[in-house]
């Protein structure tokens, strides 16, 4: 079932149309990637979603229900321009965010004293913020994001600015979340750094919505049936199921191949030829990265640039 | 209503709380009190005695001077350089020589005051002061003039009782009392207007400038958060106009008593020190019309009726103003982008205090009807001419058509704002604001 769903959408400003007829499907309880290169639209989008603009066509359901001010406080949006009020003391400035998003006071001291005990910083309470580095500012940001407990989360670029140290701690809690049953969106440009974690993704490309899906169907669906084979000896001729794309020569008689198998083998019929030729140190499926299937479903080309590892 | 009493509550804390707030509440009575206080007690302060050594040739003037307080005369019969010399060992103040000549009416009529370091004008004054009244009566004597049927003549006073026919009742009225008071109020609602709605357009700018406001109006409407600047700022003025009342008659009037200066020499300190009335200046050196006519005349001026018009224009002047000022403040990106959205603000502001003396010359005149009527100019000139007793529909109707005033300029503020605040780094013409005024939602 979907926690949200946004269907078709269209979002113009003076100059330029944001959104071009939109639908997305956000299954509850998992983590979506709303991909897609700077400007694309997907800040506009959110900010539909967050009610902080209204779409100029389409609707926007949440839990079933027209999206209304009332799911405000069952949403937390942690925006990709973060900031907080600088002449604030910490611990004040959450009780005022809280209170904003419909806790009360008590609620919010209550769940803030433990948010600062699991992150360990119960001496920042009464520090302004000014005088927080940036990234205590992030993680303090981010309790205010997640303090009302929201159902559904959303994270424009949720891990720039972080250390890489601060960037796994944000990533355990943001899984730890989604064990407790959060939605989460995930905004990013750089689709890398959240691929792993996503169940599903929405590729935006240009105002339009260019592909979506479970992120495994996808990469099934874009898969080439190619192989990247490391080993020690020399490659014979191969038969003509297999397509040799790239060969290179290696230091002291190493090579790397790049192996295109044809849709009437398989990969154990490839392997049952070149055992006997040479000594196999790995043997890859060629998988495309978000990035690539990206690339190909906006130029139409198949070029892939980097493999992303997996064994098989 | 929950969410904006809750943005009310902190935009008027996080003031409140403020050293800056802090010292300016303090500080503003203080330096007030002594604007009043210090020349007076200058002035009343037992001042060292001055002897001042007279040398008289003419021999005439041995009864005119009469000591005072701080001065006192001591007629010698030494020569001058005598007297020079004691002067120099400050046996004497100053010496004053009074040639035989003075009577002559062939020769200039001068005296001669020789002090070590310069007379002060206060001596200066009551020298020349005595020596003109004392040969002015002389010569009126010599022209068979009875000084005293002279002094009577002189003292004859015409009172010109203007009267407001339009009122119910025949209300004295005091023009200069009105001028005073009009004056004032208007100019209170003058600065207290630049002076918080500036406050409102920095914490717009701040908010827009960390970054914090993207965060806000994804829980909150961005009309709530404006709003809610807009009155904390109105209470945190509120608040800081009541400290400053309290404390600043407590000042006055505690120094005063420790002091033991009187309140009619407090009266005449404040009377000297009202700034810019030129006209009210050149009144005062009429004989006859003198400060406590003044006051006789702001005894006649319903004050009930001011201070409740002065709250009025006050809040709704102020409501109207910084809605725009918040505009401003959303439209720019740092402080050097306001300034080209403030000038056509700060216009009609700077108009009404420019125009001020012109109202209050002439309170019943077309131009003054119709600026206290328009909204932008009228909270300042509505107040210059209500001392003057208007007619109370044209009151009516200049309140009506300022809430109306500060309903409009809302609205605007509030479409331009909810598309500015999340514009960074761009900057916008007036053909653009006029764009965003139709976006939808």
């Amino acid at each position: 079932m979907s926690l949200l769903s946004a269907r078709h959408i269209t979002k113009r400003y003076a100059n330029h149309t944001a959104l071009n007829d939109v639908s997305i499907e956000i299954p509850k309880g998992s983590i979506f990637g709303l991909l897609g290169p700077n400007g694309a639209g997907k800040t506009s989008l959110i900010r539909i979603i967050t009610q902080i603009t209204a779409p100029d066509k389409g609707e926007v359901l949440f839990a079933g229900e027209k999206l209304s001010p009332a799911h405000i406080k069952r949403i937390g949006y942690l925006p990709e321009e973060r900031g907080l009020y600088k002449k604030m003391k910490v611990g004040e400035q959450l009780q005022y965010l809280a209170q904003l998003k419909g806790m009360t006071k008590r609620e919010a001291t209550d769940k803030l004293k433990q948010w600062f005990i699991k992150f360990d910083i119960k001496e920042w309470w009464n520090k302004n913020v000014e005088d927080l580095s940036k990234g205590m500012q992030q993680k303090v940001q981010f309790i205010a994001t997640v303090l009302h407990e929201p159902e559904l989360l959303i994270l424009d670029e949720p891990f720039t600015g972080f250390d890489p140290v601060n960037a796994n701690l944000i990533k355990d809690e943001i899984i730890q979340l989604k064990q407790n049953g959060c939605t989460i969106i995930f905004s990013t440009h750089r689709m890398e750094s959240v691929e792993e974690m996503c169940d599903y993704i929405a590729l935006i490309h240009q105002s339009q919505k260019i592909l979506d899906g479970a992120t495994k169907q996808i990469r099934r669906q874009y898969r080439t049936n190619t192989y990247v084979l490391e080993g020690e000896g020399s490659l014979g001729t191969l038969p003509s199921e297999f397509q040799l794309l790239d060969l290179q020569q290696l230091e002291e008689n190493h090579i790397k191949a790049s192996i295109k198998i044809s849709n009437e083998a398989s990969p154990n019929d490839l392997l049952q030829i070149l055992i006997p030729q040479i000594q196999i140190h790995s043997f890859i499926e060629n998988i495309p990265s978000m990035n690539d299937i990206f690339i190909r479903s906006v130029t139409g080309t198949g070029t892939t640039i980097e493999p992303s590892a997996i064994t098989v | 209503m929950r969410i904006i009493s809750l943005i009310i509550q902190r935009e008027y804390l996080v003031r409140v709380r403020k050293k800056s707030f802090l010292i300016m509440t303090i500080l503003g009575p203080v330096l007030l009190a002594c604007i009043y206080i210090v020349p007076a007690y200058l002035m009343l302060r037992e001042g060292e005695k001055r002897t001042i050594a007279v040398i008289d040739e003419s021999g005439l003037f041995s009864q005119s001077f009469e000591n005072n307080k701080n001065i006192s005369f001591a007629p010698i019969n030494t020569s001058l350089a005598v007297a020079k010399e004691q002067v120099r060992q400050d046996k004497y103040y100053a010496v004053l020589y009074i040639p035989k000549s003075i009577l002559d009416k062939t020769h200039n009529r001068e005296v001669e005051l020789f002090s070590k370091k310069g007379a002060s004008i206060e001596v200066e004054d009551k020298v020349q002061e005595t020596i003109q009244k004392k040969i002015q009566d002389l010569q009126l004597k010599q022209a068979n003039i009875d000084t005293d049927l002279l002094k009577q003549i002189e003292s004859y006073e015409i009172a010109v009782n203007t009267a407001n026919l339009e009122e119910e009742k025949e209300q004295e009225s005091n023009v200069i009392a009105s001028s005073i008071v009009g004056y004032i109020s208007a100019f209170i609602i003058y600065i207290s207007i630049f002076l918080y709605g500036v406050q409102v357009m920095r914490g717009i700018l701040e908010e827009k400038t960390n970054r914090i406001v993207e965060v806000m109006i994804s829980s909150v409407k961005p009309f709530q958060l404006m709003m809610g600047k807009i009155i904390g700022i109105a209470l945190v003025g509120l608040t800081q106009f009541l400290l400053w009342l309290l404390l600043g008659f407590g000042i006055i009037y505690g120094t005063a008593q420790t002091l033991g200066i009187d309140q009619q020499t407090m009266m005449q300190q404040v009377e000297n020190r009202q700034p810019g009335l030129s006209q009210l200046k050149e009144v005062q050196k009429k004989p006859g019309l003198q400060a406590k006519d003044i006051y006789k005349g702001l005894a006649t001026i319903n004050f009930t009726k001011i201070i409740a018009c002065l709250l009025f224009y006050f809040l709704f002047g102020y409501l109207m103003y910084s809605a725009l000022f918040a505009a401003v403040g959303a439209a720019s990106d740092a402080d050097t982008d306001t300034q080209q959205f403030m000038f056509p603000i700060s216009v009609p502001l700077i108009f009404s205090i420019v125009i001020a003396t012109y109202i209050v010359q002439n309170p019943d005149s077309s131009i003054a009807f119709w600026t206290s009527i328009i909204p932008l100019t009228s909270p300042i000139i509505m107040l210059i001419r209500l001392p003057f007793n208007p007619p109370l529909w044209e009151i009516a109707l200049s309140m009506a058509l300022l809430i109306g005033g500060f309903l409009a300029t809302t609205w605007l503020a509030a479409r331009i704002y909810r598309v500015g605040i999340l514009m960074y780094g761009k900057k916008v013409s007036y053909k653009e604001l006029s764009k965003w005024l139709f976006y939808k939602g």
